[in-house]
């Protein structure tokens, strides 16, 4: 068999041509034998990193490239023999890329003459080809160019094959054989004619002679090639390959050298630091064990020159926090909880609280960067970012692509379109709850739901939704992943344009940049943050705390409440999952709460750990079994039962064999499993490690369920130790500090699991007065405002729907010149359109200028803008007529539809006495009643979700005056009420009571729309997000 | 004058559908991107479906639900069908423009009756002629009598059967009558009823200057017409001289057995629109329009002039049994020119004055009269790899650039033929792989070669990749 190198290929990176994933692509060409595989996905870059690992996992030569089309027409593949080669290239498709729109790219040949002098270069010469083409080739490419033949048994490869031997001959470029290949199987033949429609936007019947004319563009065997091509143009092809050193193993980086002060070494630099940290922190002397630990690890940290990375992260934290105000932030992260990240003010983490978890976070072995996420502000994460661009220079700071990929429902969309389905028939397919996991219980579904889609049809789509799945869209921005080097970025990796104006990407995404071991520093956003920081700003002019550090600790009222799942609003543990685990699992102190966030994942749930675990907190310490002594160390923590993803990794480590730096394959792979498919791999490997160690087949599976289920969203004890404290903060603040706390999380809206609505319901039930909007008084942030000897919530015109920033800022400047008077004068003075005057006088912010309502928008409606001279003249009106003003019923009704919400009573509490007729009960009397009873309930639906772990059945949160209802709907049970359940803003709920260990939860039989009994209100649900 | 008002809410839907249909069906309206619902038939909201709902959330609500997006046009084309029915009862007929304001509520007709009472024996006897006549047409629709156009409208709107017929009575009527039955801008009467102003007779309690300042001069207006005190000029619908009636099917129907609700319905309009005149007529010609060209077109005609619904029927259906119909019905129209007493028919319109200049084209006529329409069509290429689908007939409308095809025979086989595998003749070619169509039923997956047999011809032929069977698919003579 002779040998054979594929040097023109492209993966479905280049998006909606190539029919295979780069992985795919290597490991076939792996079996087939070939010597090497070129990845030359179109001006881009994007998929050589899973090429390289796939490349690198099962032995295969990878040679790194990219394709190129020139406005001049000319069709070119170059490929690195070098770094410096694959530089030019990223320069190359750098500047292609930034001079076009996001997702195209501009060339022409001039900018191919110069700055490639590295690259190795093959022509897709067309049959039409001119000599004068090849002469260009000739003398910008000397000796490192070939025109490649690309034979795809069309009618006229005899022809074809004879036209470029004899531009050969004349020109001098030698021949070599290629492919062109676009899929790494011929069955993916459908697929890539499917993709081609979907890039021209026409039906495959449309598409005509856009597509291929057959299957022949896929990894072909050897032996066929030798059938086709002569066998010099085949060797050619492995002599070129040889030419290719350059593996991406190779690129070096070198991390920003500006934060080190001249005369002193990055070491020292941050040895200074942390002894400042020190004494801030401890300022009357630091503990022997502390100062140990510290040192530690800067003698790890100086072993593998991290210094740098920890001196970036130190430099944005600290530039944050000099801001006036302070941008408030906090980072999590494995490297984050270690005594120096403490010292530095990167975390607050306090060594004494939990037990550092530094043994992790690096590790030699691995060599791999630490990893640490600061979360900011969410209102004002820009500003950090614009200062990373600002200090470092967009030359050399860039952010992190996310590969958008095909998700169900833009696969049906696509997909669909190109099979020449009915748009709206599409809809209705992507938005129905069909089974997609097998073919059988998908037709059956799309019978039942009485779709008449000819069965063929039906299958063609289930098949390639299927294959398309996955497959990536577009390249887009990170939420906040820096990369920040020394050397310009574009010499690693190409940049282009982000969607968002003057916003560039690199064209890896947070995996590949791992993968790389490349540095990375995660800067988020988080709405908690925000609210945290308007609540202490509030606080300071009561006499609260004014930041986290004056929060006392364990505080029992504080966990209290936690334990009776009082926490709508609370960082983390105020979604419906976590509020119905927080009486089972009782947290009493803080590490508690680090348990609590991580344990209800999908991970530990998928994995069934979340029983056993409850169990043991119940059982004496020396009661509690651990599966093997080895394990006790790892496991004791948590009582024998792992929740975090580190634990995972060390029972990889203790009980299957795992070295280290294979646990952290594994987590790589299980983080990104559905880019590799290589679970399989590792489960043999845990499965049998663990048996050989005789531990319980069961165990091992629930070892290996809940890695699968940590690949969703893994959870770590890093960062929930820091997301614990932002857990007990907000605690505290709820439970002492509720009407601060309540209008800070309002005023940093929208953030959060909880609409304004259902926030200031929990703020009236901690009894905490709530003041209307009043243009009189409002500010455009909700307040604080002295009422009664407490502190009352003056809700702000932010509030008031369709009013803007800018508008609200009018009404104000126009009171500071003077109180109002009337709504004539309001009216002048705020110049506001009449549209917004309307709209204060529904919300009732008119109140203190007008009656009623009513009598507020019969002025409102009068006012005109007259031009010029005729500006603030009054038109005297006949009278005033009298005009009804609105019940209380009424005024709810426009608060909600005004407002969104309503300072008056709650919807429910009007209706009471009519529903106890009816024999509803509320949300409080549910909890003295026993389990399996059958009760009707009823309330505003505030969510719908559909967990992926919960096996089809639908929760749903059902809003009453006194509190939430949790409403389970098993399947069966949602199908048969999905109108009501769908479409109603109040809902009746007829079920069985579930009232286990302080969780009430009602199982439905029966839901009905009972919006009737209040028209008029919005639904305002947050439905299956 | 008195005015009678037929307001019909469901036209917009019920101008759409073949016939009245026992599953959930809405007409929708798009904007944009998204499709609103704008009308439901009974059991539509029933199943708990309204006007102003999303398409979108319909269908998850009702999943089997028909939703046709409505047409101006067949609108328009049923509202001149009735009106000319309608002119038997009244020669002052008025009719709503197509959307005449985007938040109209509902299409209406209006008949001024106060002439034809004593024709008819009175108001009642009138009505129950006019319902009797009107209910074999299927159309949902509500009646209001009223001395102004817009007072009937108003009472047939909220369903007040009782007639005014005087002006304070229609004042008395409207006093209680709440203001969502009358024709005001959305927001209008939105606002209004949130000041607490519920009723018309509320309404008319405001100064109109108040009122005109704050919702605009149209709504004085409106009240006047709508209580006489201002007058109410619009242009009336005159009768054509000649009948055209058109029905435009939602999606094509592919017998002729899914027409017959709307073939009784245009020939009971027919009929009214003959009785209107007066006349009867000796033929009219039914169109069937389908996707393709020809139409089928049915010329019924009648020993004498007459207009009886039942022999139009009976003939018409004669015709239709005898008629095969290729493909789907698109539309359908009725069409008659002449009227009463037969006329001399323009016998040499055609005679003469055909072009002898051009012979391919004189040859092409003579063909197409000798085999008819279908029997003679053009050819085009068509960009498909497959070989068979890569040819289509000159009228299909879809466009294409003309494809450049490799290499092929001048003649291709209706359907490739099996040839034995101890029979092949010599290839001569290497092949040519085609693998396409599987997006349709005919993927195929080929190796083509050029070929010589024995004989000395050049054959097409291919090999099956699938299953290794060999095929003749072209010649080249």
């Amino acid at each position: 068999m002779s040998a054979y190198a594929q040097l023109h290929c492209v993966s479905n990176f280049s998006f909606l041509r190539g029919a295979s994933h780069p992985g795919e692509l290597v490991e076939q060409a792996h079996r087939l034998g070939y010597s090497a595989i070129a990845l030359t996905d179109e001006c881009s870059m994007a998929g050589v990193v899973r090429a390289h690992e796939a490349a690198r996992d099962c032995g295969m030569k990878l040679i790194v490239g990219a394709e190129f089309r020139t406005s001049n027409g000319m069709h070119m593949v170059l490929l690195a023999p070098s770094q410096s080669a694959y530089s030019q290239i990223c320069h190359l498709i750098t500047c292609a890329r930034r001079q076009a729109p996001k997702g195209h790219y501009r060339l022409s040949n001039a900018q191919m003459q110069t700055g490639l002098d590295e690259c190795l270069a093959l022509w897709m010469a067309p049959a039409s080809a001119l000599i004068s083409q090849a002469a260009w080739v000739q003398r910008h490419f000397p000796d490192r160019a070939w025109i490649a033949v690309e034979l795809h048994r069309q009618a006229d490869d005899e022809e074809y094959l004879a036209r470029l031997q004899a531009l050969a001959t004349r020109s001098n470029l030698p021949l070599v054989a290629s492919s062109d290949v676009h899929m790494h199987i011929s069955q993916r033949r459908a697929l890539q004619d499917t993709l081609t429609a979907i890039r021209h936007g026409c039906t495959l019947a449309e598409a005509g002679h856009r597509l291929f004319p057959n299957g022949e563009r896929y990894l072909r065997p050897i032996a066929e090639l030798e059938q086709l091509y002569p066998q010099p143009l085949l060797e050619q092809s492995v002599r070129i390959a040889d030419r290719c050193e350059f593996s991406l193993d190779s690129l070096r980086y070198s991390y920003p050298g500006e934060l080190v002060p001249e005369g002193s070494t990055a070491s020292e630099h941050l040895r200074n630091l942390v002894e400042i940290g020190i004494r801030r922190r401890w300022p009357s002397g630091i503990q022997h064990r502390h100062r140990q630990l510290i040192e530690k690890e800067l003698e790890l940290i100086a072993r593998l020159a991290y210094e740098h990375f920890f001196l970036t992260v130190h430099e944005l934290v600290d530039w944050a926090r000099s801001q006036t105000p302070p941008i408030a932030c906090q980072g999590r992260g494995s490297a984050a909880n270690s005594v120096v990240c403490y010292t530095l003010g990167i975390t607050d983490v306090n060594p004494d609280h939990i037990k550092m978890l530094f043994e992790r976070f690096l590790s030699e072995e691995r060599d791999e960067p630490p990893d640490i996420d600061v979360d900011f502000e969410h209102e004002r994460r820009e500003e950090v970012i614009q200062h990373v661009f600002e200090k470092y220079g967009r030359e050399r700071a860039a952010i992190a692509a996310t590969v958008i990929t095909y998700r169900r429902r833009s696969a049906i969309r696509d997909v669909g379109k190109a099979l020449g389905l009915q748009p709206q028939l599409l809809e209705h397919l992507s938005k129905a709850q069909l089974w997609w996991d097998g073919w059988e219980r998908f037709s059956a579904n799309i019978t039942a739901l009485g779709l008449t889609i000819e069965s063929a049809q039906v299958q063609r789509l289930f098949e390639l939704v299927q294959q398309v799945l996955h497959f990536p869209r577009h390249l887009s921005q990170h939420v906040g992943g820096f990369v920040i080097a020394e050397q310009p970025i574009s010499m690693l990796v190409p940049i282009e344009n982000a969607a968002m104006e003057g916003r560039t990407i690199i064209q890896w995404d947070k995996n590949d940049l791992e993968s790389l071991g490349l540095l990375k520093v995660d800067v988020l956003a988080l709405g908690m943050l925000t609210a945290l920081r308007k609540t202490f700003q509030m606080l300071q002019a009561t006499g609260g705390p004014g930041d986290m550090s004056q929060i006392p600790d364990d505080d029992k009222a504080t966990y209290d409440m936690i334990c009776r799942a009082d926490t709508i609003g609370v960082f983390q543990i105020e979604s419906r999952a976590q509020m119905s685990m927080l009486p089972r699992l009782q947290p009493r102190d803080y590490y508690d709460l680090v348990i609590e966030i991580a344990i209800v994942r999908p991970g530990p749930i998928k994995g069934g750990m979340v029983h056993p675990y409850l169990q043991r907190r119940r059982l004496p310490d020396d009661q509690i079994p651990y599966a093997s002594d080895a394990l006790r160390p790892v496991l004791h923590k948590t009582r024998g039962v792992p929740i975090f993803q580190e634990q995972v990794m060390q029972i990889a480590v203790v009980a299957a064999g795992f070295t280290p730096g294979e646990a952290d394959q594994l987590r790589r792979t299980m983080g990104a499993w559905q880019r590799s498919g290589k679970m399989g791999l590792y489960r043999e490997k845990l499965l049998r490690g663990m048996h050989e160690r005789g531990y319980s087949p069961q165990f091992a599976e629930q070892i290996y369920q809940q890695i699968e289920g940590f690949g969703e969203y893994g959870f770590p004890e890093s960062h929930s130790a820091s997301f614990a404290l932002l857990t007990y903060g907000s605690s505290y603040l709820k439970h002492h500090h509720p009407a601060a706390f309540f209008a800070g999380l309002i005023n940093s809206q929208p953030m959060g699991f909880y609409q304004p609505s259902q926030l200031l319901e929990q703020a009236k039930r901690q009894d905490v007065r709530i003041l209307p909007v009043d243009v009189c008084h409002s500010d455009y942030d909700c307040t604080l405002e002295p009422h009664d000897a407490r502190h009352a919530i003056r809700l702000g015109l932010r509030l008031v729907k369709s009013l803007s920033a800018a508008q609200a800022g009018q009404i104000i400047a126009a009171r500071m010149t003077g109180a109002f008077t009337s709504i004539a004068d309001f009216s002048n003075r705020t110049a506001l359109p009449k549209r917004c005057l309307q709209q204060l006088a529904q919300s009732g912010a008119l109140r203190s200028l007008s009656e009623h309502r009513n009598q507020a928008l019969w002025q409102t409606l009068a006012t005109e803008r007259l031009p010029g001279l005729f500006q603030g003249m009054q038109i005297a009106e006949s009278t005033v007529p009298e005009l009804p003003a609105p019940a209380e019923i009424e005024r709810i009704r426009r608060d909600y539809q005004a407002l969104g919400l309503s300072t008056g009573r709650h919807p429910l509490a009007l209706l009471r006495t009519q529903l106890r007729d009816m024999g509803i009960a509320s949300r409080q009397e549910l909890g003295a009643l026993k389990s399996g009873r059958r009760v009707r309930v009823c309330g505003l639906i505030t969510h719908l979700q559909h967990p992926q772990t919960a096996n089809g059945v639908v929760f749903a949160s059902l809003e009453d005056e006194t509190g939430i209802h949790n409403i389970i709907f098993w399947p069966a049970v949602f199908d048969a009420h999905r109108h009501p359940i769908l479409t109603a803003r109040m809902l009746m709920v007829s079920g069985e009571l579930q009232n286990q260990e302080g969780v009430v939860n009602v199982i439905a039989q029966t839901a009905q729309d009972c919006s009737a009994l209040f028209a008029g209100l919005p639904r305002k649900s947050r439905d299956f997000h | 004058m008195l005015w009678l008002c037929i307001c019909l809410p469901l036209l917009p839907l019920e101008a759409l559908q073949p016939r009245t249909m026992e599953t959930p069906s809405v007409a929708t309206r798009r904007q944009g991107n998204v499709q609103w619902v704008w009308c439901c038939n009974a059991p539509a909201t029933q199943a708990g479906l309204q006007p102003g709902m999303n398409l979108t959330t319909a269908m998850a609500a009702v999943p089997g639900v028909l939703a046709l997006e409505s047409s101006d046009s067949a609108q328009q084309e049923a509202m001149k069908r009735l009106a000319a029915w309608a002119y038997q009862f009244s020669s002052t007929v008025i009719i709503t423009p197509a959307r005449s304001r985007p938040d109209d509520s509902a299409p209406a007709l209006w008949l001024e009756i106060g002439a034809s009472l004593r024709l008819f024996g009175g108001l009642r006897p009138l009505i129950t002629q006019f319902e009797a006549a009107l209910e074999p047409l299927g159309y949902s629709y509500r009646l209001g009598v009223a001395p102004t156009l817009e007072g009937a409208s108003a009472l047939a709107r909220a369903g007040i059967r009782k007639a005014a017929t005087t002006l304070t009575a229609l004042q008395a009527r409207l006093k209680q009558l709440p203001l969502q039955f009358l024709l005001l801008q959305t927001a209008t009467s939105q606002q209004l009823m949130t000041l607490g102003v519920e009723t018309t007779g509320e309404l008319q309690r405001l100064a109109p200057a108040d009122l005109a300042r704050r919702f605009g001069p149209e709504l004085c207006d409106y009240l006047g017409r709508l209580t006489g005190a201002r007058p109410d000029p619009r242009p009336l619908y005159r009768l054509p001289p000649r009948y055209h009636a058109r029905f435009e099917f939602d999606s094509p129907v592919m017998h002729v057995d899914g027409i017959a609700f709307v073939l009784r319905r245009l020939l009971h309009e027919f009929v009214g629109f003959l009785r209107a005149r007066d006349t009867g007529t000796q033929s009219f010609t039914l169109t069937l329009l389908h996707r393709e060209k020809p139409h089928t077109e049915i010329g019924v005609r009648m020993a004498a002039p007459q207009r009886n619904f039942e022999q139009f029927l009976l003939l018409t259906n004669e015709h239709l049994q005898r008629t095969q119909t290729r493909s789907g019905i698109l539309a359908m129209e009725l069409r008659a020119d002449h009227f009463a007493a037969p006329s001399v028919m323009n016998n040499d319109l055609l005679a003469g004055k055909a072009e002898h200049g051009d012979t391919f084209n004189h040859t092409i006529e003579r063909l197409t009269a000798r085999l008819g329409e279908q029997g003679v069509h053009g050819l085009r290429a068509q960009a498909d790899h497959r070989p068979e689908a890569s040819w289509a007939p000159e009228h299909d409308r879809r466009q294409t650039t003309s494809p450049s095809f490799p290499v092929r025979p001048p003649w291709l086989l209706p359907a490739p033929q099996r040839l034995s595998p101890s029979t092949l003749p010599t290839l001569i070619s290497k092949p040519e792989r085609i693998a396409a169509g599987w997006w349709d039923t005919a993927d195929i997956q080929r190796d083509y070669f050029l070929a010589r047999t024995r004989s000395g011809a050049l054959w097409w032929i291919f090999q099956d990749r699938r299953d290794g069977s060999w095929h003749l698919h072209g010649l080249w003579s």
